[in-house]
């Protein structure tokens, strides 16, 4: 698990003036697990079976279980439906977006800023998916 | 539902007391799809709103094939169409080949279903034109569905194609403005399916091996004339 937050490992990047020698000691703070590894323990820690997430998530299993699998790379949308999916909090869908190579949410965004309303409120896809139609957004999912 | 002079933000609106809208599948072309649920019943259905009225969908509304979606209901309106039409819980062919290759006998089944669903709608004198994986659902119980009609048009409508439609690498010459499209359009782009769910590639990049391989070089002939002229006999050299 990370012991450092993102700002300080930034912190100690814009300072350092050796950078193999700032990897080496910071390797272990580094986001390097496959994503189909980190949706395992987020899935094991949410506490919910793969079938009520995949179902709460409202995608075709197929696509789901290959995503968990990791025979597919799922795109950020999709992603968020699993985290929805999985009952996770903000800050467990950043690192999931984050492990995934994708941006966090950023509450600047409109898209964004409804995803992050729903997950906070513990909001479903649907219910978080007619907020985003509203407002004229793509949906999750 | 009736449309009366509704237009199709009006005719929405008047849906979403009853329903929600679980997610937007697609908007392209001015076309918009949306996956609905019943907010008592908690069935889903798909609505497309379109800016145009489609003959596909009006006939379809008539049709009960396995291998279609059953369409609830076709609404004039009066910027265009709304179409209620069966949800199918599955995944595409687009999908699964993404991941993986079909055999030959998977994806002889799902040609099958394909052309089943063609034989449907020639037999009313329509052209579906956008024949490709992603057009292509598996349900979760294995039912092959042919979806999306929205360039589908009559073979009697124009007599030649004067505005491209259907996809780029699918789409035979005589869709692309040559010639009429017909039943051997659909035939062209069958061809092109079975390849890529066996090859995972175009059959100008790699041809499927073998008997696939014969069946999708009659498939694309340039010539319509020296394709299967129909479905059935597609179906029968499967």
């Amino acid at each position: 698990m990370e012991t450092k937050s993102t700002n300080e490992l930034l912190a100690e990047l814009e300072r350092c003036e050796d950078f193999t020698r700032f990897y080496r000691e910071n390797r272990d703070e580094m986001v390097s697990e496959p994503l189909s590894v980190m949706l395992e323990k987020l899935l094991a820690e949410s506490g919910r079976k793969k079938a009520e997430v995949i179902r709460l998530s409202e995608m075709s299993e197929v696509y789901a279980y290959q995503i968990f699998s990791g025979k597919r790379a799922p795109d950020r949308k999709k992603l968020l439906a699993l985290a929805f999916g999985m009952g996770l909090d903000l800050e467990k869908t950043q690192k999931l977006l984050k492990c995934a190579g994708y941006s966090p949410l950023y509450a600047k965004l409109p898209f964004d800023c409804a995803v992050i309303y729903g997950l906070c409120k513990k909001l479903s896809v649907v219910e978080t998916n007619g907020i985003l139609f509203s407002l004229g957004e793509e949906t999750v999912g | 539902m009736t449309g009366g002079n509704a237009t199709r933000e009006e005719y929405l609106a008047r849906l979403l007391p009853v329903y929600r809208v679980v997610s937007v599948l697609s908007e392209k072309n001015g076309c918009r799809t949306l996956r609905l649920r019943h907010r008592e019943l908690g069935r889903d259905l798909v609505l497309h709103l379109l800016p145009f009225r489609s003959p596909a969908y009006e006939t379809l509304l008539s049709l009960r094939c396995e291998n279609l979606p059953e369409v609830y209901d076709a609404v004039p309106l009066s910027d265009g169409e709304a179409v209620l039409e069966e949800y199918v819980d599955g995944v595409t062919v687009a999908a699964v080949t993404e991941v993986r290759l079909y055999r030959y006998r998977e994806a002889r089944e799902v040609l099958a279903g394909v052309c089943s669903a063609l034989a449907v709608l020639h037999a009313r004198g329509l052209v579906h034109r956008d024949v490709k994986p992603e057009n292509v659902m598996i349900s979760k119980t294995g039912r092959v569905v042919l979806i999306d009609f929205n360039v589908s048009r009559a073979v009697s409508d124009k007599p030649r194609d004067t505005v491209v439609m259907g996809t780029v690498g699918y789409a035979p010459p005589e869709q692309l403005g040559i010639a009429q499209s017909d039943a051997r359009t659909d035939i062209y782009a069958a061809g092109i399916l079975l390849n890529v769910m066996l090859t995972g590639r175009h059959p100008s990049e790699t041809l499927a091996p073998g008997r696939a391989g014969r069946i999708v070089k009659k498939c694309t002939q340039v010539n319509p004339k020296d394709r299967y002229q129909n479905v059935r006999r597609l179906a029968d050299a499967l």
